[in-house]
């Protein structure tokens, strides 16, 4: 009795079900002409005030011109919040909003980089999809292989395989940068600063990026004054603020008064450092222009080595935008913008004829006069240009 | 029926056995109601937030439904494991905060044995079962260190396992993989080596990540089931736990060797959460990260008190926990931040923590209001 009831009622409910079904209106999804980007995070996420946070500054702020408010969502920004986003060493690069919508992922821990990829792709149907960081180097690779309709753009390294080896697939661009460029500039900025002669250099992990750092710095340094003392250690961390602080109070006990480090949030603990010793010791930031940065130490900081993975980010999408889009490995240059240096107080540290030398030799790269070295174990083989 | 299923499942004999099950789900259920509150504060709909979670949690069938299903069984697999981890200690009344710790170095030693030269080149159904065995004394080793000093020098377990966590963390990230264990510079990787294909867990769900991680774990599961309710051993583990928090010495005049019995059972809990630590390495990362953000190892000890540390409890727990995980970071696709779920799993356990108070409420709904007061009050009394 009670299941001939339980099936009627089962019945009637389809039946309804079919009949609204049946009323659905039948109309076409619009055809959406706005390009979709979706990007994926890595563990650092939204709020590292460097990496990640570079790359949503290039995909929502300038290719996008919105701004995101905090807990979720995007408000529309004016042009002249969008004016000031811009950075003055790239004011005459004609960055433009794009038009494009965001969608961004934050991801959790390493696992997540694969699904956050794929949801991307299959339910936001993303026209691009971009990768911050080297983590995500291998995420990027297999869903690139996998997903062969959808462009890719991974930050920081070449793509690899489920086995670590490097791939070039055919819709993977993947931005490198001159590190030893911009850390080339910062360690000249820092020769002329010290009072000491000792430069104090921080490192997260010998990873090949942090290297190139640690290489032009010491080129940098060798270049204005070769008698100068470096001491520098790599804390084994990009997380560890305890461990920049430390190491940062280290040198400054061994006499150094600059110190630059390429070494993510460890880095913040350094600022610390200098922070509460105030004059005459100076730090310098890396990536971003850590001078504007209210939380580390903005009056203390002498310059920012910077990579301007905005920038890139927001090429990538331009690219797509514009139907331009190209595989392989693009590696970003002072000449085009990629790297560069942060005025912060160099003007206060400086006088204007060393300024002025400083800006001769970024020239000189610029005309491929002389190259720095990408290894920090080859610096001292290097020699240094003379005539600048 | 209800006998069986009461024996099978729980093994125990109380008159109100259903409650071991009903205070953890009417614990989930508060606590989505609760998450759901808090979205609502927050401006945004929860409906959505809800929807967007459990499509994609791999829990209902759905748009994309094989992948999320896949990575949801994957997720559970590693909490099953370091549930389980912090499950096999309770029974034996001890509190074990380490499977963090066991966690790691079961994925370190499981990289190792994944690409060191003699075994690479080993065939796969030799290369695996060498590399589980290798995880399981690494972890049941690594957590038996605190049941020792627990054991022969009467030191709490929570302490140490707390600072085995650190001690494995700093040698392993700050030393093994930027130090011995490093890739070699020119292959660019950072981190360890690349586990050889011979130490990769087989893949059973075509086009999906899914591996035998959660087969072997039900195994594994069924093996402490059986262990705990099947054997003399797990008897006189479980006749420890029911005692030892309260200092007492029953099993202890009844014949049991409760020094090495603790041992013993840090070392069964350290090899099985180091399990999950392996099968992140063999079947996720394919090989140790220079950092690994985990925590699953913490998220292991909410799998347990969700699953009322027993073995299918866990299981259950794990299941939960992994698809409210796998459906975590989809919710930002409503705006909404990727640490919800984690609030969820939050107020699940804070609620667990709440369970006296449930089962009271559900012994006043059962028994009456008046009966449940006298019984409470005659307990109190004693």
């Amino acid at each position: 009795m009670r299941i001939k009831r339980l099936l009627a009622l089962l019945l009637v409910v389809v039946m309804v079900g079919v009949v609204f079904v049946g009323c659905a209106p039948k109309v076409e999804e619009p055809v959406e002409k706005t390009i979709k980007i979706g990007l994926v995070t890595d563990v650092g996420g939204r709020g590292d005030r460097s990496f990640n946070d570079s790359a949503l500054r290039g995909l929502e702020t300038w290719a996008g011109k919105v701004e995101y408010v905090k807990g979720g969502g995007y408000e529309a920004i004016t042009d002249a919040e969008f004016e000031a986003s811009i950075p003055d060493d790239l004011k005459d690069r004609n960055i433009q909003p794009l038009g494009i919508s965001a969608m961004v992922l934050e991801s959790k821990d390493k696992k997540d980089y694969i699904p956050n990829i794929a949801t991307l792709v299959e339910q936001e149907k993303c026209d691009l999809v971009i990768g911050v960081g080297f983590m995500l180097a291998g995420a990027i690779g297999e869903s690139a292989v996998k997903y062969t309709d959808t462009k890719f753009m991974l930050i920081d390294a070449p793509p690899v395989d489920e086995d670590g080896n490097m791939i070039d697939p055919p819709n993977v661009v993947g931005y490198l940068f001159n590190e030893h460029e911009c850390g080339f500039l910062v360690g000249a900025i820092a020769a002329y600063a010290t009072g000491t002669g000792k430069a104090g250099y921080i490192g997260g992990m010998p990873i090949p990026p942090v290297l190139r750092y640690e290489a032009g710095y010491l080129a940098g340094l060798k270049t204005i004054d070769p008698s100068i003392v470096v001491i520098g250690q790599y804390t084994g961390s990009f997380t560890e603020p305890a461990l920049g602080k430390s190491a940062a109070e280290s040198q400054i006990s061994q006499g150094c008064d600059v110190l630059f480090h390429a070494a993510g949030a460890t880095g913040n603990g350094m600022f610390q450092s200098i922070c509460e010793r105030g004059a005459p010791f100076w730090g310098i930031g890396v990536d971003v222009d850590m001078g504007l940065d209210p939380h580390l130490c903005p009056d203390r900081t002498l310059t920012s080595a910077l990579k301007h993975v905005d920038y890139a980010t927001y090429l990538a999408i331009k690219a797509v935008v514009e139907d331009t889009f190209q595989s392989g490995l693009v590696t970003m240059t002072l000449k085009d913008g990629g790297v560069g240096y942060a005025p912060d107080h160099v003007a206060d540290a400086l006088t204007q004829e060393q300024i002025d030398k400083v800006e001769h030799l970024r020239q000189m790269m610029i005309d491929g006069i002389f190259e720095v070295p990408t290894d920090p174990d080859k610096v001292d083989a290097w020699t240094p240009p003379t005539d600048f | 029926m209800k006998d069986v299923l009461k024996r099978i499942v729980f093994g125990k004999k109380e008159k109100y056995w259903w409650m071991t099950a009903v205070v953890p789900l009417i614990s989930i259920l508060l606590s989505f109601i609760v998450g759901a509150i808090f979205i609502k504060i927050t401006g945004r709909s929860p409906v959505l937030a809800y929807k967007l979670l459990f499509g994609a949690s791999g829990l209902f069938p759905g748009p994309y439904w094989k992948s999320h299903f896949a990575e949801m069984l994957l997720s559970s697999s590693m909490y099953i494991a370091t549930g389980l981890g912090f499950a096999i200690a309770a029974k034996g009344g001890l509190f074990n905060i380490g499977a963090e710790g066991h966690f790691i170095v079961g994925g370190i030693a499981a990289a190792y044995l994944g690409y060191a030269q003699p075994f690479a080149g080993l065939p796969k159904f030799i290369h695996l079962p060498l590399i589980f065995v290798g995880v399981i004394l690494a972890g049941g080793i690594w957590g038996s260190i605190a049941g020792y000093l627990k054991a022969k020098r009467g030191i709490h377990e929570v302490i140490t396992t707390i600072m085995l966590n650190w001690i494995a963390l700093y040698l392993i990230e700050a030393w093994l993989v930027i130090g011995p264990m490093e890739a070699a510079v020119e292959t660019g990787i950072s981190g360890t080596p690349y586990i050889s294909v011979s130490a990769k867990l087989p893949k059973i769900f075509a086009g999906t990540r899914l591996n035998i991680s959660i087969i072997i774990i039900l195994a594994v599961t069924f093996f402490i089931w059986f262990l705990f309710y099947k054997t003399t051993f797990g008897y006189e583990i479980r006749a420890m736990g029911h005692t030892l928090i309260f200092g007492m010495e029953a099993p202890k005049a009844g014949g049991i060797n409760v020094e090495r019995k603790t041992i013993q059972t840090m070392f069964i809990a350290g090899a099985v959460a180091a399990l999950g630590g392996a099968f992140m390495v063999l079947g996720v990362l394919f090989q140790y990260p220079p950092i690994f953000e985990g925590g699953y190892g913490f998220d292991g000890i909410a799998v347990a008190l969700i699953g009322q540390n027993e073995p299918l409890g866990v299981i259950l727990a794990g299941i939960l926990i992994g698809a409210l995980r796998t459906g975590a970071t989809t919710v930002q696709l409503a705006h909404i931040p990727k640490t919800f779920p984690s609030i969820i799993e939050g107020f699940t356990v804070g609620f667990i923590a709440l369970q006296v108070l449930i089962r009271y409420w559900i012994m006043r709904l059962v028994e009456g209001r008046k009966k449940a007061i006298q019984v409470d009050m005659g307990g109190g009394a004693k």
